[in-house]
């Protein structure tokens, strides 16, 4: 967290499963970002990002059978970074979530956190990790 | 005893009757000198009638074989019989090849007894010659022909047209069982014509006495035994001098051997084609250049095109894009003779565009120079094996995922166990919520991921508590089933409830009860609720600090079910109430 920064950046959960958004909803403010929505459903994290209000997002790829694609899609139309959490390969992953960085479950809180504030970096932002 | 001559040629002489006679006439004395020759034999001669005269003798006139036949055979035969007949021998003659004559003599004698002269007539005998010659010719041929069909292996009999047996060879006998003198002058249809073939035997000898030949290349005849045997028949007429059928020649060769070899192989051939045509498996053969030449049924299953369709192409037309580089290198290796098989798994694009997976082998038959004179494919279907790999692998990445998925579950419950609970407890904490998340899991797997009954889900939760059942421990509701989130959720929230009612509250003594009761007011949109309300048990203490239990029992379980969830600690025990429209917390059935 830098402290030059004005206000928090704005985070946006898409989670299936409560009991991981609500750890990671808990690790992420305690690291000093602020959570405008945890999504555990498509409709909820689509919603979030057309309302414009956030400056990255942390997005499953999978939300109960629901391939959370259209959510890549809709944060990669606006440039906005986006982290995919993901059990799965790489391979596996629709190309969608190509812009997005990907992050394996599970996964360590602190990496989390790092790769999500050198996503947010100024100079990063418009070179989309993969 | 003398005749007149014929009026108006008494006056020829009888030297004039003997020069212009058609033979030779010529008189010698006794060692052979000639006195007379007439004018016939000087001219055969070639040579002038006064130097013959002049002391010649006849035996200088006939070629060096004659004269030495002449001097020791012909004149002591001549002086013992008086004469000599038909003795051929050959005259040299002046400029021209010898000529071939007959020569006759007789002896005269005088009163003495002692030979006078001896009177020789020469008759031409070239034709004559040549006429015995051809028929040494025809006597040794047909004793050829004699030998030829006495030691022939196939049996040759002559019949009369009256169907009368005329001869009969060796291997007649050897064939049919009849003797030559069995046979001979008795009637071939009593013999050898099986029952009912007479009249086809009359029509044939018809036809073979207009000409004609007849060649039956399998029918039957009988044996003496009375077995009947396979023959191929030749039969011709046998024609006289004027060229007429006078009888009928026939030719019979037992093909008995033949016939067996033929049967089995025709087994062979059936049980082949049965074979191809009835196979489990596609087969085919396929011309060097890829063409089809004959495909079973299967194949025209797997491949989805009729055969005739198949025909008029060739296996590169419908082999998959992808896989028709390999193939052909296959196939090129086979026709350079690196290979006499190969075997692929590949893909055919059938007549309505879906692949077909197969594991084609295929063979070759090469001709004796080597070359291919058609492959032989065999061709298995194993699409269903492919999809079930296709399929093993989608369900390993699957099972990767979820394992992946619960470690993050574990995970966040440990961090969030160490965070909001009492260092203390912190092992047995988890250890009990690791296992409440494992039945759960444990339900959703048995299930197939198909929903986990909200009872079946209870009672394992509550497992612990099992005696306690319909006693203390209260079920009610009807058979629902929850979806995999809110299976999870709503199980780690009962275990926590658990768990607090067995240390803290209605099954922490011995006479409280928990009542735990669901239902849905519509079934396909309605409201779900779930209650859990504990009686009788120790005074109820809200605790100070919430835990992570509560945040299950609230906070989650809201989110997971998009419902709303209230934990009351009344006098009467704890309460717990969890709504949710139905569509977030059933599993309804897929319709994929």
């Amino acid at each position: 967290m830098t402290d030059e920064q004005a206000r928090p950046m704005r985070i946006l959960i898409v989670e299936d499963e409560p009991v991981i958004a609500f750890e990671l909803e808990q690790t992420l403010i305690g690291a000093g970002f602020e959570i405008v929505g945890v999504a555990g459903r498509l409709e909820e994290g689509l919603a979030i990002v057309e309302s414009g209000a956030l400056d990255a997002a942390v997005v499953d790829a999978n939300l109960h059978r629901v391939s959370a694609a259209p959510i890549a899609t809709a944060l990669t139309a606006r440039g906005l970074p986006f982290i995919v959490t993901t059990g799965y390969f790489r391979e596996q992953l629709p190309a969608e979530f190509q812009p997005g960085t990907l992050i394996e479950k599970p996964c360590c809180p602190e990496q989390l956190i790092e790769t999500l504030r050198s996503l947010l970096e100024p100079q990063q932002m418009h070179d989309p990790l993969r | 005893m003398t005749r007149e001559w014929p009026t108006g040629v008494a006056d020829i002489s009888i030297d004039e009757v003997l020069n212009g006679a058609p033979c030779g006439f010529v008189s010698t004395l006794p060692d052979g000198a000639i006195v007379y020759i007439n004018d016939t034999m000087v001219s055969w001669l070639g040579q002038d009638h006064t130097a013959l005269l002049d002391g010649i003798r006849f035996q200088d006139l006939l070629t060096v074989p004659g004269r030495i036949f002449y001097e020791t055979h012909y004149i002591p035969m001549l002086r013992m019989q008086g004469s000599v007949h038909e003795v051929a021998c050959q005259l040299k003659r002046t400029g021209r090849s010898p000529l071939n004559v007959i020569i006759n003599s007789d002896l005269k004698t005088g009163p003495d007894d002692a030979p006078r002269l001896i009177n020789t007539i020469v008759f031409e005998a070239t034709e004559r010659l040549q006429y015995e010659l051809e028929l040494r010719r025809v006597r040794n041929e047909a004793q050829q022909l004699a030998a030829i069909v006495t030691s022939s292996t196939d049996a040759i009999i002559s019949v009369g047209f009256n169907g009368i047996v005329r001869t009969w060879n060796p291997a007649a006998i050897r064939l049919f069982g009849y003797t030559e003198a069995e046979a001979i002058g008795h009637s071939v249809d009593q013999l050898i014509i099986p029952d009912g073939g007479q009249k086809v035997r009359l029509r044939a000898y018809e036809e073979i006495r207009s000409g004609d030949r007849k060649h039956i290349s399998e029918t039957l005849r009988r044996c003496k035994d009375g077995r009947l045997v396979p023959v191929e028949i030749n039969a011709s007429p046998v024609l006289d001098n004027d060229g007429h059928a006078c009888a009928v020649s026939v030719i019979f060769r037992d093909i008995s051997g033949h016939k067996q070899g033929e049967l089995q192989l025709r087994e062979s051939e059936r049980k082949f084609r049965a074979t191809f045509d009835n196979a489990a498996i596609g087969m085919a053969q396929v011309g060097p250049d890829g063409s089809w030449l004959r495909v079973n049924e299967r194949l025209c299953e797997i491949i989805g095109y009729s055969s005739q369709e198949l025909m008029s192409g060739s296996f590169q037309d419908i082999t998959h894009p992808d896989d028709l580089v390999a193939d052909l290198a296959n196939v090129q290796q086979m026709l350079d003779g690196q290979c006499d098989s190969y075997s692929m798994e590949k893909r055919y694009v059938r007549k309505d565009g879906t692949s077909k997976w197969v594991n084609l082998t295929v063979g070759c038959m090469r001709m004796t120079g080597g070359e291919i004179d058609y492959f032989i494919s065999a061709v298995e279907d194993i699409s269903a094996r492919k999809l079930s790999e296709v399929q093993n692998v989608l369900l390993m990445a699957e099972v990767n995922h979820r394992a992946k998925n619960l470690l993050a579950v574990v995970q966040a419950v440990a961090r969030q166990t160490a965070r909001s609970d009492d260092p203390a407890t912190f092992v047995n904490q988890l250890n009990s919520r690791i296992a409440g998340l494992a039945v759960s899991h444990d339900l959703l797997v048995k299930d197939q991921w198909q929903g986990v009954d909200v009872l079946d889900l209870g009672q394992r939760q509550l497992a612990h508590f099992s005696p306690l059942f319909g006693a203390r421990v209260l079920f009610d509701g009807p058979a629902l089933r929850l979806n995999a989130g809110a299976a999870q959720a709503i199980g780690m929230a009962l275990h926590e409830l658990a768990t607090n009612a067995g240390k803290y509250g209605a099954l922490s003594n011995s006479e409280g009860r928990v009542r735990i009761s669901w239902e849905v007011s519509e079934p396909q949109t309605g409201t779900f609720t779930m209650v859990w309300l504990e009686e009788n048990g120790p005074k109820v203490v809200t605790p100070a600090k919430p835990g992570f239990g509560q945040t299950v029992i609230v906070k989650m379980a809201e989110r997971a079910v998009h419902g709303s969830a209230n934990l009351a600690y009344l006098n009467s025990g704890v309460s717990w109430t969890l709504t949710a429209p139905v569509e977030s917390i059933l599993e309804f059935p897929r319709h994929d």
